[in-house]
């Protein structure tokens, strides 16, 4: 890597932690104005706010949105100088018959423009192997001249088209990122592959060149986004490059912030999702009215408690028979099971909840029989109550109804 | 100003005050390492209380990269040329006659990672043709600069005999002028004698203009000023900031550099 290459490549990395949130903007040249890039100097400046380390662009918007990454402390620009009509998909207007890569600007002219690294895309898997090379060579005479500009290359190795399946894919990841490694990469965009332990594979194929996961996908829940984060993050990976995620939220900064907090402080995701309510005493209300009987919320408890998918081992419980009405009952935190206990082994935490000491139990059982509810129970040796998840309840951040929330 | 050039040159002028501290590391190239030098722990120290570009030599620039790494960190700005100009009576070998060329290009520069270039237009020499050739090399650079989007930065400075007390904030005002005219993008111009006269120049050249700190007398007439005394002068003058000599970067002068970054930015 040239003396530019690397000053600018730690202007996008944090040099501290060797890490990098970056948000892309730049799928209006690959998919029209999508929602979120539509008024795209609008949604930026509500971007800027949440503090990425960069920021990618077409070369026109670049141009237009310079003011954007103006001083020290703003966002790095990154500048796409490839296009393809590859995810114009069936929902897009002019749905792809054929698919098509294409060279849009020079390192040069990104250079020029004040970018701090060039991105480009590298396709494996068409039917027909002579675009891959097509694609490569480009990919290399990219990495060449990027050299000769220092600056630095950011690929983007996608295995698409009819030859990648389920089960291919993770092993095609891994050798798309290996070939872009090869060809030159300073860094990598790279798509989730679903798991921890096959990341951890793209990550040993990428041979220490930094690797963001990109989003692509449109996550379930904040959580669910920062989870896959915190999992790449753990086998080795350096950070994200998100779009529709942050330009289509309804708080870019918000995400951006959270983001962050995963990325770059080391916090964990029940952490940043809990946010101040950690300090706090709090419970669970609910809305049997809002319930839908979908059983959502004691399938994530047991699953979140116990690692499996069963009902019985929730610690709230969903009566009633569908259509409903339906009863949600939860721990209240009425303190009856503390009472009732013979040896003070459940006490209160300072979030509210109550805390079993299994030292001091003996299992008598008095708990359960004591809850009104009917939501203590003794498994496996051990009594099981609500624990509020530590601070940020899974089954209140699952429930798309919103028949269970907080009370601070 | 296209947007590469717009961009740069944040990096080194504070977006909110629109001022710039920058320090010149790169006089080895001019005048061999200064006595006592401990370059790499004052360049960490100054980049760490806020100075906000560093002006290298290309083989410096190698050696020191950790100090540009970062958003937060200073931009890096790379000396372009070379002169003996600065070589003093306390020199091994004082300049006889001023001497001026290049040896970097601005493609070079931008490759390297440099945010900005400098260059020396001086102004008083003996022969004209030494100005005229001066100031080709300053207007060629301009033109590269221009095609590449890199900011220039030009020290415009009064030399020799013919600058006398009468007419050396004239010459300044010539020099000055003359650079920005060619397409600099920021100027570094010594104290001018007054407030007044300050004013004069930093007005006509229109764009921002830094107060260069001089170690030497380069010129019959250049007035003599103690920098912090002159700071406050120059910046009510609207001059931009400071562009700071070899000197702060000594053990003993680096605390008094760290005092006129926080005078600059509003201290």
């Amino acid at each position: 890597m040239s003396l530019g290459q690397e000053i600018r490549l730690n202007r996008i990395f944090d040099p501290r932690d060797g890490r990098a949130v970056v948000v892309a903007a730049d799928h209006g040249m690959m998919l029209g104005p999508i929602p979120g890039v539509l008024e795209l100097e609008k949604t930026l400046e509500r971007v800027v706010e949440g503090k990425p380390d960069a920021i990618l662009l077409s070369p026109g918007q670049a141009e237009s949105m310079g003011h954007l990454f103006r001083g020290r402390g703003a966002p790095s620009l990154l500048v796409r100088i490839d296009w393809t009509n590859t995810f114009r998909d069936r929902t897009y207007t002019l749905p792809v018959r054929e698919t098509f890569f294409g060279s849009i600007a020079t390192p040069r002219d990104a250079l020029k423009l004040g970018a701090h690294a060039a991105v480009t895309y590298l396709f494996i898997g068409q039917e027909d192997e002579g675009q891959e090379a097509k694609h490569l060579a480009l990919v290399s005479k990219y990495a060449a001249e990027c050299a000769r500009a220092g600056l630095p290359l950011i690929i983007e190795p996608i295995p698409f088209g009819p030859r990648v399946t389920k089960a291919n894919n993770s092993e095609l990841v891994a050798a798309a990122v290996r070939i872009a490694v090869e060809a030159g990469a300073n860094a990598l965009k790279v798509p989730y592959t679903g798991d921890p332990e096959s990341f951890g594979d793209v990550v040993r194929a990428a041979e220490g060149i930094p690797i963001l996961v990109l989003g692509g996908y449109r996550a379930i829940s904040r959580r669910d986004l920062l989870e896959v984060i915190a999992e790449t993050i753990e086998v080795g990976g350096s950070g994200v490059v998100f779009g529709r995620n942050i330009v289509q939220a309804s708080d870019p900064a918000g995400v951006l912030r959270d983001i962050r907090a995963v990325v770059h402080d080391g916090r964990t995701v029940r952490e940043v999702v809990a946010g101040d309510a950690l300090s706090k005493p709090m419970r669970l209300r609910v809305y049997p009215e809002r319930c839908s009987g979908c059983l959502i919320c004691t399938t994530i408890c047991s699953f979140s408690h116990e690692g499996k998918h069963d009902g019985n081992a929730s610690r709230l419980r969903v009566e009633g028979d569908w259509p409903g009405p339906f009863k949600l009952a939860t721990c209240t935190q009425c303190e009856k099971c503390i009472a009732a206990c013979p040896t003070k082994a459940l006490s209160r935490s300072s979030l509210g909840y109550i805390v079993w000491e299994a030292e001091r139990c003996d299992l008598c059982g008095n708990c359960v029989t004591a809850c009104p509810f009917r939501v203590v129970s003794i498994r496996d040796s051990k009594v099981k109550i609500c624990d509020l998840c530590q601070g940020a309840p899974e089954c209140v951040e699952w429930c798309s109804r919103n028949a269970l929330g907080v009370i601070l | 100003m296209g947007t590469g050039k717009v961009l740069r040159t944040s990096e080194f002028v504070d977006q909110r005050d629109k001022r710039s501290v920058i320090i010149q590391a790169s006089q080895g190239i001019m005048l061999g390492p200064s006595q006592d030098e401990r370059l790499e722990e004052a360049l960490v120290r100054l980049a760490g209380s806020g100075v906000d570009g560093i002006i290298m030599s290309r083989g410096l620039a190698n050696q020191y990269a950790r100090i540009f790494r970062g958003r937060g960190s200073p931009a890096m700005l790379m000396s372009l040329d070379w002169t003996n100009a600065f070589r003093g009576n306390d020199h091994p070998l004082p300049m006889m006659h001023l001497e001026h060329l290049l040896l970097t290009t601005v493609e070079d520069a931008l490759m390297l990672g440099a945010s900005g270039v400098t260059a020396y237009f001086f102004i008083g020499y003996e022969k004209d043709e030494y100005e005229a050739r001066n100031f080709e090399a300053v207007a060629a650079i301009c033109r590269e600069c221009d095609n590449l989007e890199m900011p220039l930065l030009v020290q415009a400075i009064p030399v020799g005999e013919r600058v006398t007390k009468g007419n050396y904030a004239d010459s300044l005002a010539l020099a000055s002028r003359m650079v920005v005219e060619t397409g600099a993008d920021i100027v570094a111009v010594p104290y001018a004698g007054s407030e007044g006269e300050m004013k004069r120049i930093v007005t006509a050249v229109k764009v921002p203009a830094l107060l260069l700190d001089l170690e030497l007398r380069l010129a019959e007439g250049q007035p003599d000023c103690e920098l912090k005394q002159v700071i406050g002068e120059a910046l009510d003058a609207g001059s931009s900031g400071l562009l700071l000599g070899r000197r702060y970067l000594e053990p003993g002068n680096i605390a008094e550099a760290e005092r006129l970054i926080r005078l600059v930015h509003g201290g």
